[in-house]
């Protein structure tokens, strides 16, 4: 793999702040990863197929609002799609309860406000990375 | 403790006024300062302005006070709008409040109403935002982050028992504005002159909301101009106690603009506004005295207080120079602040108690008409009924206990807070600047040159709390796990049942009402937005009075001018 | 990705097999494996079969913000009309301290996100200069090979540098923006050479004619010998203009 990992940066739902996602954005970039970006009010069977076109490694969605609520759907999405291996993540407010619903319906990994820079680009990077290594996984099957 | 001492002592050196020997004085102080603090000791605000140790009389030339600072109520305004300001006006305690269906919506505005809030303030739920009724959106996103409303019935129920007649009430309304034309419906049905209604439509600055809150986009930015000024016309000839032109500085500051940045954006907003309302053939006179302006407050204490101070001169000075007005009443900056929810933190959020009343205080030294104060758990979910009374309660104690009220603009005449103000003028002037060569503020918003500074501003305040140098409590400093946060956070979902209810009502609503004039009244609302001299919200109050929904007039007008499209700046 | 076995072998035959299918998951990841420089996409491209005809590509540049992402947004809505199936390469500078990117053109696509007949991806320059990437070329044989009957190539450009599009596109549209006398007059020796087609987007703009005019005698000044170059004005945002660009670009690509 030459690139760091390419990632979908997203919000789906109603809400549309986005300074969270745009400096997320710069922070993934200057790790050297490629970031699609997109902007909010995205449709979900959208999302699907953009991260099938971009052959993405990781999804991250933003949620400042309640939109998190919608991200279990997504994963259902990504799943019956065949898009399994794409590793979601979620940053924004996210309430403790609700955070380890998504959990179990299979986000990777719940950026809370206040999570490192640092903590943020690794993870993100890790998690790219094992989204190859499944599909590399794949391919040898 | 040999530090604390040697301050001390340095304060009785500054106490010079500019006589001869001061300098020596002075320069013997540094050197003294240099050898505590050493060379490097150098701290910037927000705004990216130096922040020396002390400041002393060669800050601030109080020989120009009349000129720059006058007396509270009289040009340029540094030190309040009113005569009396808080002393004899306290501000207006106003939370935004929106929460579950319009039931619950009345139930928590009747509880804080007894509790002693004041204006009326209806914020509805990102669906009405977004520009659809409850049922074209994903139930699961309804009524956590504003009130459903999408009908006159909706609004009748919000304001149930609630007294539009005598309170000023602000409504979180954009374009096509909706959401007043509902609540004026209502005071029709109620038999309320819409010439007695007093309020205003805080969320009416498209400009602010293209630039830095996609969030209300719904309708391309020409189409928002247009029915912005025709809101603002409709409303100075029928309405003259309401102020439909909210010019907000919140959003940018939210956004991640530094304090001037914002002060700076709002005002190039207004005399955007101002001169498309002058291409318009209205009176300079009469609009700028309806003007009224929505800001953040930040936790960088005396760089708001000169933030607000200097907005006032500033303005008062450019209405002058750009529109020629002369009274006092269309050069004043009046406002509404909110404690901003950027400063807060979801760790141990009771801390954010501390923040917001820091915050609070910052926006009555400088100022403020009317303030919002956020609960301390607004970073997490909306407030729950007890967070929403320590917030109010947090203004009635730095009011009633603490005195702020009783002396005007009491950091007036601080040399530090003086220079700062003189500062803060310079780097708002510079941004006023940027936007002018920009083509002014539309063109600079069209064209993303506003969103790429915010963008700017915003990553480098997020570098300095990553690299600890700005320290935020709880989050990159004194951290403790988040066990022993002590407050449990739960966001309050409305109940399933209740939402189930409301759209049911909505579905009956839809299927009982005469359907011909609904569709009479949305064609002629259509033929308004393609006509030119047409008045786009006259069709907006007939659309709703004829019983058409919100989503149903949004839908209908984006259907006739398209979607809007604002530049994606990261 | 060292040894061939057959099994790999067979994998990737029917890699190739969808690929030429038109299946969208199967070309993405084979750009991804071009875009790496692995071997595995090196052994893709040599089992693509030879093309029927030269794909039909159609570079899009001009300076940043003018519009190339809402105009090919726009493009795209034309052509699927007229039932043809359409690629689109979104090429964005790397930064050249990181090698990272941020890949924005999307955004004004969105609509076209879950149309079967529309292939989009973006694509980050990875160091190459020119507004290009060093694999366009591969990608564009990859996706000509699933089917596409148009292929739309978008990169930044101001005029000088940009001219490495016309060494992969064989119909070249430049964008400006109204009201660039000067910048236009620098173009001289830039992409108006070689462009065929050049557009004025944001017409709904007051100063739209003066630089129609302006590029229409920049052309007669290159003298009557020359090709003919159509100057044409849009507004990508509405669609105004859109389908007489359409025509042009087919018109040429049928040509060529
Ligand atoms: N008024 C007007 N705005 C337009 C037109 N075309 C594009 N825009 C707007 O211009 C902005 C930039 O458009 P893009 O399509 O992203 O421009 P681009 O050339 O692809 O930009 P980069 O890829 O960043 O270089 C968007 O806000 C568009 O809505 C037009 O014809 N008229
Ligand atoms: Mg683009």
């Amino acid at each position: 793999m030459n690139h760091r990992g390419k990632v979908l940066l997203t919000k789906i739902g109603l809400d549309a702040h986005d300074r969270g996602s745009r400096i997320v954005a710069t922070y993934l970039r200057d790790a050297g990863m490629e970031v699609i970006y997109t902007g909010p009010w995205q449709q979900i069977p959208d999302v699907v197929n953009l991260a099938d076109q971009e052959d993405v490694d990781v999804i991250g969605i933003s949620s400042l609002a309640t939109d998190h609520a919608l991200v279990p759907g997504l994963i259902q999405a990504l799943r019956e799609a065949g898009l399994g291996h794409i590793r979601v993540v979620v940053g924004g407010i996210v309430p403790n309860a609700e955070a380890d619903e998504l959990i179990q319906a299979g986000v990777a990994r719940i950026f809370h406000p206040g999570a490192s820079r640092e903590s943020i680009v690794q993870e993100v990077e890790a998690l790219a990375a094992e989204a190859r290594t499944t599909i590399e996984q794949d391919h040898q099957a | 403790m040999s530090e604390h001492q040697e301050q001390k002592g340095s304060a009785t050196v500054s106490q010079g006024d500019g006589k001869p020997g001061d300098a020596e004085a002075q320069r013997a102080w540094k050197e003294r300062l240099t050898d505590l603090l050493g060379p490097d000791d150098r701290r910037t605000n927000r705004s990216g302005l130096e922040v020396r140790a002390l400041y002393d009389p060669n800050d601030w030339d109080s020989s120009r006070y009349l000129e720059d600072l006058g007396y509270p109520g009289e040009p340029p305004f540094t030190r309040g709008i009113h005569t009396s300001m808080h002393r004899g006006r306290p501000w207006t305690p106003r939370l935004v409040v929106g929460y579950g269906i319009p039931e619950d919506y009345n139930k928590r505005m009747h509880h804080l109403y007894e509790l002693g809030l004041t204006g009326l303030y209806v914020s509805p739920c990102n669906s009405h935002m977004r520009g659809y009724d409850p049922d074209q959106v994903e139930p699961v996103l309804l009524g956590t982050c504003g009130t459903l409303i999408a009908t006159k019935e909706d609004m009748d129920l919000c304001l149930d028992g609630l007294p539009i007649d005598r309170e000023s009430v602000a409504l979180g309304d954009t374009a096509p504005y909706t959401l007043s034309a509902l609540m004026f419906n209502v005071a029709k049905d109620r038999g309320i002159a819409w010439r007695t209604l007093a309020g205003t439509s805080t969320q009416s600055d498209y400009l602010s909301h293209c630039a830095a809150l996609g969030m209300f986009f719904r309708i391309p930015l020409d189409a928002q101009r247009r029915a912005l000024l025709d809101h603002v016309t409709w409303m100075n000839e029928t309405a003259p106690r309401w102020n439909p032109m909210s010019v907000v500085g919140q959003h940018y500051q939210q956004a991640g603009a530094t304090p001037a940045e914002a002060m700076g954006f709002a005002l190039s907003a207004a005399l955007q506004h101002g001169m498309d309302l002058v291409d318009r053939g209205a009176d300079p006179e009469a609009f700028l005295a309806r003007f009224s302006f929505f800001f953040d407050v930040s936790l960088s204490f005396f760089e708001e207080v000169a933030k607000f101070r200097a907005g006032r001169r500033v303005w008062s000075r450019l209405v002058r120079e750009r529109f020629g007005v002369k009274s006092a009443q269309a050069k004043r900056l009046r406002f509404h602040v909110q404690t901003s929810g950027a400063d807060l933190t979801r760790q141990q959020p009771l801390n954010n108690i501390a923040r917001v009343t820091v915050q609070a205080m910052a926006g009555i030294f400088g100022g403020l008409q009317s303030l919002h104060t956020d609960a301390y758990d607004e970073a997490i979910c909306s407030p729950t009924e007890q967070s929403a009374r320590i917030a109010v309660a947090t203004q009635h104690i730095l009011r009633d206990e603490a005195h702020l009220a009783d002396v005007i603009d009491p950091l007036g005449g601080s040399y530090y807070v003086e220079r700062l103000t003189d500062e803060m003028e310079e780097q708002i002037l510079s941004v006023i600047r940027i936007v002018d060569e920009a083509g002014g503020m539309f063109e600079a918003v069209r064209d993303g040159v506003v969103q790429s500074m915010i963008g700017r501003s915003a990553l480098q305040h997020q570098r300095a709390i990553d690299s600890g140098e700005q320290v935020v409590v709880g989050l990159n400093r004194y951290v403790i796990p988040e066990s022993e946060d002590g407050d449990e956070q739960v966001l309050q979902r409305p109940d399933p049942e209740r939402i189930a209810r409301y759209l049911d009502r909505l579905k009956h609503f839809r299927e009982t009402r005469q359907q011909r004039p609904v569709q009479r009244a949305l064609d002629e609302l259509a033929r308004a937005y393609e006509s030119t001299d047409q008045n786009t919200y006259q069709a907006v109050i007939r659309a709703v009075a004829a019983g058409a929904t919100h989503g149903e007039i949004c839908g209908r007008v984006r259907e006739t001018v398209g979607f809007g499209n604002p530049p994606v700046v990261v | 990705m060292s040894a061939v076995d057959t099994g790999r072998d067979r994998s990737l035959e029917a890699l190739v097999e969808r690929i030429v299918d038109g299946h969208p998951r199967s070309i993405a990841r084979a750009i991804t494996e071009i875009e790496d420089q692995t071997a595995r996409g090196e052994s893709i491209l040599q089992q693509l079969p030879e093309p029927d005809q030269p794909a039909a590509v159609v570079g899009i540049t001009g300076p940043p913000g003018v519009g190339k992402s809402t105009l090919i947004n726009a493009l795209i809505t034309e052509l699927r009309a007229r039932e043809l199936r359409v690629g689109v390469l979104s090429v964005d500078p790397s930064s050249p301290v990181s090698g990272g990117a941020v890949l924005g053109d999307r955004i004004r696509m969105a609509r076209h996100a879950s149309d079967p007949g529309v292939f989009i991806r973006s694509l980050a320059s990875r160091g190459q200069i020119g507004g290009l990437c060093r694999t366009i070329d591969r990608v564009i044989r990859l996706v000509h090979a699933a089917g596409f009957d148009l292929l739309i190539v978008e990169t930044v450009g101001t005029g000088q540098v940009d001219v490495a599009i016309t060494e992969v596109a064989n119909t070249n549209v430049a964008l400006f923006a109204p009201g660039l006398g000067d910048e236009i007059q620098a173009l001289k020796a830039g992409i108006l050479e070689v462009a065929d087609i050049l557009v004025v987007n944001r017409a709904d703009s007051p100063h739209t004619r003066g630089t129609l005019l302006e590029l229409e005698s920049m052309l007669a000044l290159r003298g009557t010998e020359q090709r003919r170059v159509p100057v044409l004005a849009t507004i990508a945002t509405t669609g105004e203009g859109v389908a007489e660009l359409a025509d042009r670009i087919l018109d040429l690509a049928s040509s060529d």
